[in-house]
């Protein structure tokens, strides 16, 4: 008899551990945004990419930049929301269900904001979709460097 | 005897109860691998010997990533069925259509293609749709599709 509830408690207790699994699809990483361009504008920076996260845990972009392509790969700074005051750089309110090329523009407002007020004229930028449920970024797009000096 | 039957009992309880816990849980349904990331960005362009330069960014850090398939016809909906006959083949006549190394960083790939599918030249004047997906070695799929993209052979 004593088997048996023994038995009984071993099976309840995987039944109860195991529907806390989260999925694979959950836990991969989020496709990066790809093919990034980076132009000064009248004073602003616009980004162009393509993305195609379709992840049902993306919540939006990051911008990081440096004074180094390195500091922008390893995420070290990242710019965050003037208005929030936190990540995502850019929240999205919908994911991309095909590849889709998004346009996102970092405003005058933001040079005289941390960490873009302390760069100097040239810097590297780069930008990564945001799993805001695992606080996870994805890879970086390929850093590019940004002139402020140019002219529009 | 008696004993016997009984103990024989606690085994097949036991397993109906973690079946029934494996069903319940949705275990059952877990994809076999997680997603490659896709490659995008599909540029194409056509050189004037019959050639068609394809050049995309990816990055497949994944232990399971083998190559890329490209698939070409000429029209977009026969391109995004995916079919094998639509898939270049590798010089092993088998997929992934390009052997690739596992990426540590985003890069920008470029690819020569002199033939079509199952080596149709690639005749003047003749429009191509392409694509690319990441492969997945174990499982022998895909990645969700890149951009679909024409190409005029010159």
């Amino acid at each position: 008899m004593s088997y048996r509830v023994c038995v009984l408690l071993i099976a309840a207790l995987s039944l109860w551990t195991s529907c806390g699994i989260q999925s694979f699809e959950d836990l991969a990483d989020l496709n990066p945004p790809l093919a990034l361009k980076a132009t000064v504008v009248n004073g602003e920076i616009v980004l162009e990419f393509l993305s195609y996260n379709y992840e049902k845990n993306f919540s939006g972009f990051n911008v990081f930049i440096g004074t180094d392509s390195s500091h922008v790969r390893s995420q070290s700074k990242v710019i965050p929301n003037i208005r929030t005051d936190s990540v995502p750089t850019f929240a999205m309110l919908t994911n991309f269900a095909r590849p889709t090329e998004v346009t996102l523009v970092i405003s005058r407002e933001y040079q005289s904001y941390e960490p873009l007020q302390s760069m100097n004229v040239m810097f590297w930028i780069g930008v990564s979709a945001y799993d805001a449920v695992y606080r996870q970024n994805s890879k970086c797009t390929d850093p590019q460097l940004v002139d402020m000096r140019l002219p529009p | 005897m008696r004993n016997r039957a009984k103990g024989m009992s606690i085994p097949v309880f036991a397993a109906a109860m973690l079946l029934a816990g494996f069903f319940a849980c949705d275990i059952g349904t877990f994809p076999a691998n997680t997603p490659l990331h896709p490659p995008l960005g599909l540029t194409l362009i056509s050189s004037n010997q019959g050639e068609i330069y394809v050049e995309f960014w990816a990055f497949n850090n994944e232990e399971a990533f083998a190559g890329f398939n490209i698939y070409m016809a000429q029209s977009e909906s026969e391109v995004s069925n995916r079919l094998a006959a639509n898939c270049l083949t590798n010089y092993l006549g088998g997929f992934p259509s390009m052997r690739n190394a596992r990426f540590s960083d985003v890069d920008l790939v470029k690819y020569t293609l002199r033939d079509g599918p199952s080596a149709a030249p690639l005749a003047s004047g003749s429009v191509w749709y392409i694509t690319v997906s990441a492969y997945d070695g174990y499982s022998g799929t895909d990645s969700r599709l890149g951009e679909i993209k024409p190409v005029t052979v010159m």
